[in-house]
């Protein structure tokens, strides 16, 4: 027997999802923010509990464990990371701290960067007095214009060490263009303090973490790797010395926010973040044609965010360019997971100075002191508290019971700060708090979708998370999204979803070529294009070698950031070649943007009479893995009558106060099937079908609602 | 035949008929928030997709906006870098409706296309173009959108778009009054190319960028169309009138709780554009009740040079102040400015003649941000909303311009982004300021990396980084600006433009005792090949104004100018600088913390000189220990000196009124001190 287990260690809950040959167990444990091997372990033993096996013997026939983790940006949002020197090109010392001028906006809604008067610039990670400035220049053509001055820089380096720098990020202007003056840098670091002097102190340059143009968000991408190895490299020893403990033997892989996953080896910190929600992105693009569809939105709601993923047309194929981490705009390129402040723990307010408008999130109670029917001492009514009070969710049934929650205490809420302010009974205030967080959810979906060049209607909508499932009619209708499916395993979706996760490596490399100038002409640099192309072929190619999958057959695809002729934004396109050979490749790469470009914006728009520029180059590298199957089960029937537990009065819009079946969810059948109004009731979750909603146990297993009359 | 009596009343909604308000009470438990919530995605949605097809830089810099207006042409909600265009874009609107609607030659159906950027009839100035589009249903006309955004070039006498030697309107450029210039959702070639014309320097420019204002305004429009076909006309009515009244009853309860007053500030602009000379702009702000007024009375006279801006443009400017602080956190609606009255008189610089050279109007008006800032944190200091007590942003939104033909071949005209983002904010009632902020007009911007300029222009920077002491002083510090420095390079010359009303005098001051931001002179190093010396690696490189202006390292020819330029051509290899102000500071500077001032010098953010002088700490220069001691002795010392220098109000008038600048800095006041017309204005 072989078994491979995927974990996804969240701020709250650490999932586990294991995959024994043709048997699939799924489990959850508390995260133990000191140290995640304890979680992590935890997990796995309960999953070899449910397969009957001891933790030693699953991990000794275990082939792969592959896991994804954003704790590590929790050493960010802390500030404790380690003491680093910062070595820019003179003139330039500022840049992380100008950051583009508005960075006080980066990170937070916009709600609050609207109030000018109180914003606030996020405390850096590097003091400004551990920056320097090497004399150097070097020009956009990459050509040398002021020679590194190596003196002078040898003082500064001193200045640094005595100030008390431990690891250098060297990031200069234009090295990704030519590194030259990076690599002597970190040469002088080296030859002055080498290992028997203050130990290994590592040096990061810009050229090797992010070789792609923009100072700000490229020196950030290196700040960031730099700052958070350290703590990384120590949980990731902890975790494998654990592992090694009890018999696993086998590599240790990381869901990276690419879309794929790569040894602990070769992952720095960022391709880290947001691993967890990326999985279920990737999970959804697995299922996706199981339901016959190639239009998947993933939707996880969460205790304060709500995340958005898409799959479209059979392809995941939607990044965010220089996202924001924490608040630092970094050069990085992940799937786009767009998130906003919405959950279960989102905050209800009612506004007098704007005819008592009912406002949910972006604030939340957070999980300290939690929504007021968690009794830890929380006053501000949150949406768990109107789902309490309108019935659908059972107090004492909240997480299998674990944590008992007081409809009392919800009720007291929601009567205080919502409904007595608008004079209307509890319920309709906690209907109308409801409505308008769905809203929000589903509208945001919406926009995402359509923003994209997609049609919602033409999507299915993946539930996953804990509160996903509760809210989820509520907001397809807003979406305009008819069919939703609810996984069996929905609550540790992001675990399954890196089970279903190739391995991918991504190589990026700027370089500005004019793919259709101005004149009309068009590119006949072949030979840059191309040496480019060869260039990044070559560093996966090695890089598949260490990881030992020499032999493996590797997907080659090369998607190239273009844009017209001076415009500020690039589009990411899919190009059909990977090297140029001829006229007619160069125009199949100007029809693959053009095409990107017209679905996503407007023909209106198409300008190629001012130019077409390629600014990136990015290849993905791609060695396939098998998935686990998802087999489809004998019909029992629909009559759903033997995993009725009972009734009890649920508040449903345009309907009210309303008797209403609840069905126990491991006791429903493949086939059965009901209409809403219901509620259906697991240990991890609450489904709630509302009115004017089918719902049926599909034949995987899997729950799917559809809205009537669609 | 622009319409005073339409350009006046147009920021104000129109009064809501009894069908309206029958729609609006129709709306069901919930509507207003969800559909409200709604209409703000789809403008979001119209703003992404202008921001992401268009070339301007000041689509970087957040100059744009994409907003949902009524039937009647009433804001109802936006999406915006700058609240200046949602509230321009009204009166357009309403003109169409008013003169075009009924007018066979013209008409109005659906697929039509309306483009602008006349100022007289309502906006801005003419860099500032928009494209509008009716949103029917059914047949009627529904609503509107209007899709607008700053483009730096007009074909004006002087390239990019703001002519700071222009005389008289006739030296402007383009300016188009409301057109049609696409139906059945498409765009007439012949006017595009009419536009391309006019454009002619930046013809590439022109063509994408109205192309992306009405690729957002379809979007728009699309999205509003699949609403009125799900929720019907009658909703939609209902829901706008709801967000328009709601945000004026929250404005005028918010208004109500500040304290009844006569509030007052001046500040003054050192240039008319032309020429030196001190121009006075006084702010009176009256509260009453719920209303405000805000008057302008006593502003200097209208004059020959670009440094004016019309009425509309003004009051523009108060809604950007007011939409961004005391009303940060209500819907950006028409309802908002219902209860504002705006005196601003006629003959002055703030109404100029309709003749008059206006296209350096932003540049003008924005005397008004720290006019309202000072009297409007007066009026709250001691309300619930103390929390926005703050001097506002340095108001001076200057950035050269760039005119060549770049490294690629390609002919360009546009903003230096980073220098227009680079301003800093002035302190806080408990707290610094931030520096280098933002832009003005539209905070949110971004200033373009070294990187991406390089890129697109044939420059080199020298130096982009923070500017010691650039921030007023005070308890609490304002923030700093930048010092910058650009070289020509990879090109045999570009020419530079820039206006900028404060080089010499600062407008915007200090609040409650701080000091008001510094200034900044514009600077060139001519005659030299700063690039050639640079590769033998052998000269020192400056990193601040100062360093170049006090060791001169390229051994050139310094120039220092007023930062309003007219065109300059800068060769090859010379270098010039745009460094930005700081904003004011807050309170006495003698109650900051001595620590908290060797901080600003840990970071550069103050030099020694002021440390000791202006703050008076005493220290080790080299450890930056404070001698507590020592530095509660030197403040003492201070604030005895400040009686001794002090004088009983009586003496201080009498003294302070025999005073009178020079001549120069009187030529286009107006008589002194009260700024009455002394001057006839003849335009030709």
């Amino acid at each position: 027997m072989s078994a491979v287990i995927d974990i996804d260690i969240g701020g709250t809950f650490t999932d586990c999802y294991i995959t024994r040959e043709r048997e699939q167990v799924w489990c959850k444990s508390r995260t133990t923010a000191y140290d995640l091997s304890v979680c992590m372990i935890q997990a796995i033993e309960e999953g070899a509990r449910r397969l009957n096996l001891s933790i030693e013997d699953l991990l000794g026939e275990t082939e792969m464990i592959r896991y994804s983790t954003t704790l590590a940006m929790n050493k960010l949002i802390q500030r404790n990371g380690p003491k680093l020197g910062l070595i820019a090109t003179r003139g330039f010392e500022d840049t992380i701290f100008i950051g583009r001028c508005s960075q006080w906006a980066d990170g937070i809604p916009f709600k609050h960067s609207r109030n000018i008067a109180r914003v606030q610039r996020p405390v850096p990670l590097i003091d400004r007095t551990m920056v320097v400035g090497a004399h150097e220049r070097i020009d956009s053509n990459g050509k040398v214009i002021f020679p590194l001055n190596e003196d002078v820089f040898l003082e500064q380096l001193r200045g640094l060490v005595d100030r008390g720098a431990r690891s250098f990020v060297v990031s200069l202007l234009w090295s990704f263009r030519n590194p030259e003056h990076e690599q002597r840098i970190k040469e002088l670091i080296t030859e002055e303090y080498n290992d028997s002097h203050l130990g290994n102190m590592p040096v990061f340059l810009s050229s090797e973490i992010a070789p792609r143009m923009y100072e700000y968000p490229r020196t950030m991408m290196t700040i960031l790797s730099a700052y958070l190895h350290q703590s990384m490299y120590q949980e990731l020893i902890g975790i494998t010395e654990e592992l090694r403990d009890r018999e696993y033997q086998k590599p240790l892989m990381m869901v990276h926010n690419t879309g794929g996953m790569a040894s602990v080896l070769k992952t720095s910190a960022v391709n880290t973040y947001n691993g967890g929600p990326v999985a279920g992105v990737m999970g959804s693009y697995y299922l996706a044609p199981h339901y016959g569809f190639r239009n998947v939105i993933s939707a996880d709601m969460g205790g304060t965010s709500f995340d958005i993923g898409l799959v479209a047309e059979g392809s995941t194929r939607f990044y965010q360019f220089q996202p924001v981490i924490d608040r630092w705009v970094v050069d990085a390129t992940m799937i786009d997971v767009r998130s906003i402040g919405a959950g279960g723990g989102s905050i209800i307010r009612v506004n007098p100075l704007l005819g008592n408008q009912v406002v949910v999130g972006p604030e939340s109670v957070g999980s300290h002191p939690g929504p007021a029917c968690y009794n830890q001492g929380g006053l501000d009514p949150a949406v768990t508290d109107a789902d309490v009070v309108l019935g659908y969710i059972n107090p004492e049934n909240f997480h299998g019971g674990k944590l008992a929650l007081s409809k009392e205490l919800a009720l007291k809420a929601i009567e205080e700060k919502v409904s007595k302010p608008l004079g209307i009974s509890p319920e309709e205030g906690a209907l109308i708090a409801k409505r308008v967080v769905d809203a929000k959810m589903g509208n945001e979906i919406y926009k995402e979708t359509v923003l994209k060049g997609f049609d919602p209607r033409d999507f299915i909508l993946f539930a996953i998370g804990g509160a996903g499932p509760t809210h989820a009619t509520g907001f397809a209708e807003f979406a305009l999204l008819d069919t939703i499916v609810v996984f069996r395993f929905a609550s540790t979706f992001c675990a399954y979803g890196s089970s279903t996760m190739d391995l991918v490596h991504l190589y990026e490399q700027s370089l500005h070529l004019h793919l259709l100038d101005v004149r009309g002409a068009w590119l006949k640099e072949f030979d840059a294009f191309n040496a480019i192309v060869d260039g990044l072929t070559a560093k996966a190619l090695q890089d598949f070698r260490g990881e030992g999958m020499k032999d493996a057959p590797i997907k080659w695809q090369l998607e190239l950031d273009m844009k017209f002729g001076g415009q500020l934004n690039t589009k990411r396109a899919v190009v059909p070649v990977l090297k140029l050979r001829s006229e007619a490749d160069v125009k199949a790469v100007y029809k693959a943007f053009e095409k990107e470009y017209s679905e996503t914006y407007s023909t209106m728009g198409l300008t190629p009479e001012a130019g077409v520029e390629i600014e990136n180059f990015v290849l993905r590298a791609t060695v396939h893995h098998d998935k686990p199957e998802l087999r489809k089960l004998p019909v029992v029937g629909p009559d759903p009558s033997g995993a009725l537990s009972g009734k009890r009065p649920a508040y449903w819009h345009k309907i009210g106060w309303k008797e209403t079946p609840i069905y126990a969810l491991p006791k429903l059948q493949v086939g059965n099937r009901f209409n809403g109004p219901a509620i259906v009731e697991a240990e991890d979750t609450t489904i709630v079908v509302e009115p004017g909603w089918s719902f049926e146990v599909d034949q995987f297993g899997n729950n799917l609602m559809k809205k009537l009359g669609a | 035949m622009f319409d005073v009596d339409l350009i006046e009343k147009g920021l104000k909604p129109m009064p809501a008929t009894p069908e309206m308000i029958a729609a609006m009470e129709e709306l069901g438990p919930g509507d207003y928030e969800i559909y409200s919530e709604k209409l703000n995605l789809i403008v979001e949605e119209g703003k992404k997709v202008m921001t992401m097809m268009g070339i301007s830089s000041m689509l970087h810099s957040g100059d744009t906006m994409a907003a949902v207006y009524t039937a009647e042409g009433d804001l109802v909600t936006t999406a915006c870098g700058t609240y200046l265009h949602c509230v321009t874009g009204q009166i357009p609107v309403k003109f169409i409706l008013k003169y075009f609607q009924d007018d066979p030659s013209v008409g109005l159906r659906e697929g039509d296309v309306f483009y602008c950027n006349e100022a007289i009839y309502g906006g801005i100035h003419n860099p500032d173009q928009f494209a509008i589009m009716p949103i029917f249903h059914e047949g009627e006309i529904c609503g509107w959108t209007v899709v607008g955004a700053h483009q730096s070039e007009t074909g004006g006498k002087e390239p990019g778009g703001e002519v700071t030697t222009a005389v008289t309107r006739h030296d402007e450029g383009m300016k188009l009054t409301p057109i049609k210039i696409g139906e059945n959702y498409l765009i007439k070639a012949d006017l595009l190319k009419m536009m391309e014309n006019f454009i002619s320097r930046a013809p590439r420019m022109q063509v994408t960028d109205v192309k992306a204002r009405v690729a957002a305004c379809d979007r728009i429009r699309i999205r509003m169309q699949q609403l009125l076909k799900s929720k019907g006309r009658r909703f939609v009515t209902g829901l706008f009138r709801k967000m328009i009244k709601e945000s004026e009853d929250g404005v005028r309860k918010r208004i109500k709780d500040w304290n009844d007053g006569i509030y007052r500030h001046v500040v003054f602009i050192d240039t008319t554009g032309a020429e030196a000379s001190l121009l006075r702009v006084p702010l009176t702000l009256h509260k009453k009740g719920d209303r405000l007024t805000i008057d302008f009375t006593g502003t200097s006279p209208e004059h020959n040079g670009s440094f004016q801006a019309l009425a509309p443009c003004v009051r523009a400017h108060c809604a950007v102040n007011l939409y961004q602080s005391p009303f940060h956190d209500f819907p950006i609606s028409a309802g908002t400015m219902e209860p504002i009255d705006f005196i601003i008189p006629h003959g002055t610089i703030l109404d100029p003649d309709p003749e008059a050279a206006i296209s350096c109007s932003p540049t003008t008006a924005s005397a008004a941000f720290p006019l309202l800032a000072v009297t409007l944190s007066k009026m709250m200091y001691a309300s619930p909303q103390r929390d926005q007590v703050c001097g506002f942003c340095s108001s001076n939104s200057s950035a050269p311009m760039i005119t060549c033909v770049n490294q690629h071949g390609a002919k360009v005209v546009d903003f230096l982004g980073f220098p227009l983002n680079a301003w800093g904010l002035a302190a806080r009632h408990d707290c610094d300021g931030v520096d280098v902020f933002g832009f003005p007009h539209g905070p949110w911007g971004k200033g373009p990396d070294v990187e991406d300029t390089e890129r697109a222009f044939p420059l080199i920077h020298l130096y982009q980084r923070g500017q010691a002491d650039s921030g007023g002083y005070g308890k609490y510090r304002g923030g700093t600006g930048i010092a910058l420095s650009y070289i020509v390079h990879n090109a045999p010359y570009a020419i530079f433009t820039a206006s900028c009303k404060e080089s010499k005098f600062p407008t915007t001051t200090g609040l409650f005792g701080g000091y008001s931001e510094t200034v900044v002179p514009g600077i060139r190093v001519t005659g030299i090949d700063a690039i050639e010396q640079m590769k033998a690696g052998k000269v020192e490189l400056p990193n601040s104004d100062y360093e170049l202006l006090t060791k001169n390292p390229f051994k050139g020819k310094i120039v220092r100018e007023h930062q309003t330029r007219p065109p300059l051509i800068v060769k090859k290899g010379e270098m010039i600088c745009s460094s930005t102000q700081g904003a004011g500071g807050y309170g006495d500077c003698l109650e900051r913390p001595a620590e908290s001032v060797m901080q600003d010098i840990r970071q550069e953010a103050l030099t020694h000189w002021t440390a000791r002088n202006v703050y008076k700490v005493a220290y080790d220069p080299k450890t930056l220990k404070v001698d507590e001691a020592a530095t509660e002795k030197l403040r003492a010392t201070e604030r005895r000196n400040r009686l001794k220098r002090g004088r009983p109000y009586h003496k201080f008038v009498k003294e302070w009124s025999k005073l009178r600048p020079h001549p120069q800095a009187l030529k286009f006041y107006g008589t002194w001190p009260d700024a009455k017309k002394n001057r006839e204005v003849i335009r030709i």
